[in-house]
């Protein structure tokens, strides 16, 4: 089967009658092109794209794998109403390439997806267009819309297969790893057990899971989340389909596990020339590897068209503001990679950098003062346990669970970037900075007060002076209490004002956050999650602490309203002197925000340091690895584009 | 692995002495003197001498404290005391009632594990929609009717009206099918529940759907995906199903006037024979601590994450716990955890 | 990290409110939506039936005229007629009558067993919940303890120290009621306790009792007050079964389990002196199950 599609996807040099590659000479396949990506040759769309794509190694005679146009889908509700859900979204994808569906939440994406592996919600309805499965060897073309559940169930995972998002949640727990990998093959082959375990076995290093036949016969949890994704890859691709529907299948992991995967799916539709559709809600990884982009919002096509096209020229509006918001298009936009940064972080990052140059210093004098810095963290350990790193994504060597000896500083009225991946021991510091832990060993100085001596009255002080954000609004906020009630509260507990007072503290702490002090009467449940992150920030800010510290506190929201919350940030740090740690996951948004960064792995410091020098010249491998990771798309849309142009 | 069984065990037997040394309390040392009150009835004569004899020969006259002792290390060592209305050994009264009642309780457990994974089955995948729903509110309706009246209208109907099944002097089989149906229809609901609900949310997992995205039928996926996730919860209330077990079997034999430990029961707190139903409480309470033993050593083998030693399998059990605790389902750790669910089905 | 919560679909981004998003988790089948919302009218249903009851329990004068007690000149063993509803009995009292002034007898008897779980229940589960430790494992201990008993045998000790009647024997049924509110409150406790929501009381300054009663209580509430009327009904239950044993308050009074186990001799010519009280109680105890059910829903 994937020798058709491998023929389908050009890998024929004589080109069935293209007159441009006679012109050229020499059509450029595939295999021949070590700069490709799979092919960026290849995809078309519902609009016209530049002439420039066509022409390359004969791109209309290939059959697409997927053609929709055209469809419509309605959701009907409880009360009996119609809400529509996708309005007259097209695209195709020809074998080997990638189509990449991007929105933010609630943009239809999803249901797009579930559209074309049949999967629709029971109360879905499809009012108009079609959705085309293309021939694969044997098989004919199906209009999917018509299919009986009878026919379906030769379909889904025989000729398409699905890569879902969680793999946490993905596989069967009380099944082994080689029996979720072995599903389709009982479903659609006839092979004994003996070779359907072969297969397994097979398909799992093919993904590359090291010590394939081990891994077979453990369960999903003794898996890492990058292993798990891998697996559920080999589950798709078992019977060999012709079109893989990708729906956020990184979103869950962190970014060097991420490339890894997305190498991998890169790889898969090179060799087996099957076409992936791609559901993602992150701008920068689809712009990167997808050949074509569908940009999707509250169900209707804002754009679409090839990738290069659309990074460079976007034509929509919100396009736009997509890419402008996207944290890491943001840093990377500029050309000569490392890029400016929005607002005031980069002249204070300057300021500090020529200040403290490049590690972090006690000494060093900050942003316009000569007092010692606000934070003061050092020898700080906290050793849960030590545990061997064995999975093959990562280094050899062990891995701390906790944190052991970090030390930092950072100076009153800047921002500390706190990275690493998952593991990596930031949170735990987070929870010692705010007082949540007691460490083993080591000191923190915030302000005049340590905070590893605490008794419990110092630690109600010290309260006043810490304050933390979390990553969801949602949970940190009593759903029984109003709004307001919430944000009243540290006033409440530490005796400020009169009750009338803390009204009037309220209602200026809403107007801060740019709400509106009517919002206070309101319960959590009615606010959007920006609008929740909003409260929480005020609630944090209403006793006037010094140091802030936000725990992956954007990471849960849609890129748009993140960058406004990063924004109401940066500017309430200047407006009241605040001091922040920023701990994320995200190096793109660290970039953005802090003016020092420090970068944990493995419950070490790797590396410290102004956020300007840091990304632009690592010193650590670890850290150049993790710049490394992260989404490029403007770079290989270039690099392609000028190979392709040769 | 075996440190964990090992803390289970010790619960477990901490558990049952303390429930021995509340029951004796109750029924042995407050009471004081059950002997003197039968004995000294007036209608039989018996001169003060005597009586006081017959105490001693029980053993009523010791302080509690000695008497608690003779009681706990009887027990320990099959002795179970001597009934106050009888005067025979409690133990050949229980070891004599047992069978009949551990009968009913197989048949009467089996019926209902079969009649609640019907209705399970039929509430969660029956088509049409009607019928489903209809399957769906069957628990409720069974976990509210009285055994007692049950009993009686199940005679009544089938005996008396329809004549399937005789109440006069029918066979040892025959004898047993009514008792059971009236048994298994309460026992059913509280499993029944718990597996409905069960197979709802293994249904609406993301693996679930994953195994229907690679083209697997609704049938195949009972089979091969969700049953032995939903098996799980089920295996939580397995304490609870015994103890209602116990219940069902007193107000059973009762009705039917079969004899048995439930018989033997109702005859004891009718005659205030204390030591009878001491025994026959500990003997419930023994049952119940290994019905829960039985159980979490069955755990690890129906859930993989649960054979994990160390962090893996401690977060596991923590993860699985709170799950517990929140959604009412799922497998809990220690003996007072476990049945979370319990009190939503108990109705 | 924990990875998985890292950028799953969480909450749009504009100000429109939360409910708008109609399963736009899209492709998978609602396994739980699927079933009809019969709940609804049932709900409804249950209500009237509970409260049809209560006013039996309040106002029995109000709903029949025959003396429950003394059935006087009446003929004996009568069939249900328009001027007996539920027939007489076999010394000539009116069923129905009886029936409707047992519903106080029952119901008093349910409230008080619940109100004891409840009570000494709650403050167990919720000591427990909030403090851990040492403390904590005694008390599940103990709660363990009045669990391992099976609910028949200890309600049947504790009425053998008691003494007969159905006062007594709603104590006996409330004493076993406790391990059920104790269970459910420490479950609710810890489940809030681990809350965002509640670390970030602590890091407004909060203290434990402030702590405990503005964020633990509130929350707990609705499901405390679920389990209460799902109790109210397995109380009824299990004081009409002692009834019926002959352990609550012994004749004439009028009591519906002791007017089956009156009955039951009977039966097979006058199946209504114990078929229809039956099915009342049985009305009442499926009601406050849907009503119960319907509460934890909403709860939830």
């Amino acid at each position: 089967m994937s020798e058709q599609n491998r023929q389908a996807a050009g890998a024929d040099p004589t080109g069935s009658a293209s007159p441009h590659s006679a012109t050229r000479g020499k059509t450029r396949t595939p295999s021949e092109n070590p700069r490709s990506r799979g092919s960026a040759i290849g995809t078309d769309y519902s609009i016209e794209y530049p002439e420039e794509f066509a022409e390359t190694a004969g791109a209309h005679a290939q059959p697409p794998v997927l053609t929709v146009s055209g469809l419509s889908i309605d959701y009907r509700t409880r009360s009996g109403e119609s809400v529509p859900a996708l309005r007259d979204v097209g695209l195709t994808i020809r074998p080997g390439s990638m189509t990449a569906v991007v929105g933010e939440s609630g943009s239809g994406k999803t249901t797009t997806a579930s559209a074309v592996i049949g999967l629709l919600a029971e109360n879905a309805q499809v009012t108009d267009g079609t959705v085309v499965l293309g021939t694969y060897g044997e098989e004919p073309e199906l209009d999917l819309g018509a299919l009986s559940p009878r026919e379906w169930k030769r379909v889904r995972g025989r000729r398409i297969g699905y890569i879902p998002q969680d793999p946490g949640t993905s596989l069967n727990p009380v099944k082994t790893v080689g029996a979720n990998v072995a599903e389709s093959l009982r479903l659609h082959t006839a092979l004994s057990a003996e070779a359907r375990r072969a297969r397994v076995v097979e398909l799992l290093d093919r993904v590359g899971i090291d010590r394939a036949a081990m891994r077979a016969d453990q369960y999903p949890h003794e898996l890492s989340g990058g292993m798990r994704q891998r697996a559920l890859i080999a589950a798709a691709i078992a019977v060999d389909p012709q079109l893989l529907i990708a729906d956020e299948p990184t979103s869950a992991l962190d970014v060097t596990v991420q490339k890894r995967i997305l190498d991998l799916l890169d790889e898969l539709r090179r060799e087996a020339g099957t076409g992936i559709l791609f559901i993602t809600h992150d701008l920068a990884v689809a712009a990167e590897r997808a050949d074509a982009l569908l940009v999707v919002r509250r169900g209707h096509v804002e754009e679409s068209g090839p990738a290069s096209r659309l990074l460079r020229h976007p034509e929509s509006a919100y396009t736009r503001r997509l890419l402008a918001d996207a944290p890491s298009m943001q840093s990377l936009l500029a050309l000569g990679g490392d890029g400016g940064t929005a607002g005031g972080a980069d002249e204070a990052a300057d300021g500090v950098a020529a200040a403290s140059g490049g590690e972090d210093s006690g000494t060093s004098a900050g942003a316009g003062g000569e007092a010692r810095p606000l934070v003061e963290v050092s020898g700080l350990t906290q050793v849960y346990a030590r545990v061997p790193r064995d999975e093959h994504d990562a280094d050899a060597g062990e891995q701390i669970i906790g944190i052991e000896d970090v030390g930092f500083t950072v100076e009153r009225g800047t921002t500390l970037g706190l990275v690493g991946e998952s593991g990596s021991g930031k949170s735990t510091i987070g929870r010692a900075l705010t007082g949540f832990l007691t460490p083993q060993s080591g000191a923190i100085r915030v302000g005049e007060l340590d905070a590893t001596r605490l008794d419990r009255r110092g630690l109600r002080a010290f309260r006043r002076t810490v304050q933390l954000v979390h990553q969801n609004p949602a949970s940190a906020l009593d759903p029984v209490h109003s709004v307001g009630s919430s944000i009243e509260e540290p006033l409440r507990n530490f005796r400020i004002g009169s009750k009338a007072e803390r009204k009037g503290l309220v209602a200026r702490a809403l107007d801060r956050v740019a709400l509106d002090p009517s919002l206070a009467a309101r319960r959590p449940r009615e606010l959007s999650g920006g609008q929740l992150q909003r409260v929480a920030i005020a609630r944090a800010l209403v006793i006037e602490p010094e140091l802030v510290v936000f725990d992956e506190a954007v990471s849960a929201l849609d890129v748009t309203v993140q960058a406004q919350i990063l924004e109401l940030i940066d500017g309430l740090q200047r407006e009241l002197g605040l001091t922040y740690v920023f701990i994320s996951h995200d190096l793109a948004v660290v970039r953005q925000v802090a003016h020092t960064v420090t970068v944990m792995s493995a419950g070490r410091l790797v590396e410290s340091g102004p956020v300007g020098r840091v990304f632009s010249q690592p010193q650590e491998a670890y850290t150049k690895r993790l710049l490394g990771a992260i989404p490029r798309p403007l770079e290989t849309q270039v690099l392609d584009h000028q190979a392709l142009s040769i | 692995m075996a440190v964990y069984l090992a803390g289970r065990l010790g619960q477990a037997l901490l558990v049952l002495f303390l429930a021995y040394t509340a029951a004796s309390m109750l029924l042995m040392i407050l009471p004081g003197d059950g002997v003197l009150a039968r004995y000294a009835n007036p209608a039989l004569g018996l001169s003060g001498e005597q009586v006081e004899a017959i105490r001693q020969s029980y053993g009523a006259d010791a302080p509690w404290y000695v008497q608690y002792w003779q009681s706990l290390s009887g027990f320990l060592t099959g002795d179970l005391g001597y009934s106050v209305n009888s005067g025979a050994a409690v133990s050949t009264l229980v070891a004599s009632a047992l069978p009949s009642t551990a009968l009913l309780a197989v048949s009467g457990f089996a019926a209902a594990v079969v009649l609640a994974v019907a209705v399970a089955v039929l509430a969660s995948y029956g088509k049409p929609r009607w019928l489903a729903s209809a399957f769906d509110s069957a628990p409720s309706l069974f976990i509210s009717v009285p055994v007692f009246w049950l009993g009686i209208v199940i005679i009544q109907v089938l005996s008396f009206q329809l004549g399937w099944v005789t109440m006069v002097s029918p066979g040892p089989l025959e004898s047993l099918i009514l008792p059971t149906l009236t048994l298994a229809i309460p026992l059913s609901a509280p499993l029944a529940q718990i597996l409905i609900r069960a197979i709802a949310e293994v249904r609406a997992q993301p693996f679930v759907h994953v195994t229907r995205a690679k083209g697997a039928g609704e049938a195949w996926m009972l089979v091969h995906s969700v049953i032995r996730n939903a098996m799980l919860p089920a295996l939580t209330i397995a304490g609870l199903l015994f103890g209602e077990l116990v219940a069902g079997a007193v107000v059973t034999e009762t009705v039917f006037g079969r004899a048995g430990i439930g018989a033997l029961t109702a005859q004891a707190v009718a005659n205030r024979d204390n030591p009878v139903l001491l025994a026959v409480v500990v003997i419930a309470t023994v049952g119940f601590v290994l019905v829960n033993l039985l159980v979490d050593l069955l755990y690890p083998v129906v859930d993989p994450r649960l054979r994990h030693r160390g962090r893996v399998g401690a977060a596991a059990r923590r993860r699985l716990g709170a799950r517990a605790q929140a959604s009412g389902t799922g497998p809990s750790r220690t003996g007072a955890d476990r049945a979370d669910q319990e009190e939503e089905i108990r109705a | 990290m924990s990875a998985s919560t890292a950028h799953t679909p969480p909450s749009a981004g504009t100000a429109a409110p939360a409910s708008g998003t109609p399963a736009h988790g899209g492709a998978r089948p609602a396994g739980l939506g699927t079933r009809l919302r019969l709940p609804r009218i049932t709900t409804l249903i249950a209500a009237v039936v509970l409260g049809v009851t209560i006013l039996w329990a309040l106002v029995p004068g109000l709903f029949t005229g025959h003396n429950p007690i003394d059935g006087g000149e009446t003929a004996s063993l009568l069939a249900p007629s328009a001027e007996h509803w539920f027939g007489t009995d076999q010394i000539g009292r009116d069923v129905y009558s009886r029936v409707v002034h047992g519903a106080s007898r029952s119901l008093l008897a349910a409230l008080i067993a619940v109100a004891v779980g409840l009570v000494v229940g709650s403050a167990i589960g919720l000591i427990a919940g909030s403090r851990g430790g040492w403390v904590s494992d005694v008390l599940m201990r103990i709660v363990d303890v009045l669990l391992s008993i099976p609910a028949l045998l200890l309600t049947l000790t504790i009425v053998i120290v008691l003494g007969f009647g159905t006062v007594n024997a709603a104590i006996a049924v409330g004493i076993a009621a406790i391990a059920q509110f104790a269970r459910l409150a420490r479950a609710q406790t810890v489940t809030i306790m681990q809350a965002d929501y509640v670390q970030a009381a602590y890091g407004s300054g909060g203290t434990y009792w402030s702590v405990l009663f503005r964020h633990v209580l509130p929350n707990a509430v609705s499901a405390v007050l679920a389990l209460a009327v799902l109790q109210i009904g397995s109380a009824i239950l299990q004081i009409s079964t002692l009834g019926f044993l002959g352990y609550g308050t012994p004749a004439p009074a009028p009591e519906w389990g002791l007017i089956i186990a009156e009955g039951r001799n009977f039966v097979a010519t006058a199946w209504w002196l114990t078929v229809l009280p039956g099915l009342i109680v049985m009305a009442v105890v499926v009601s406050t199950h849907r009503l119960g059910t319907a509460l934890r829903e909403a709860a939830q």
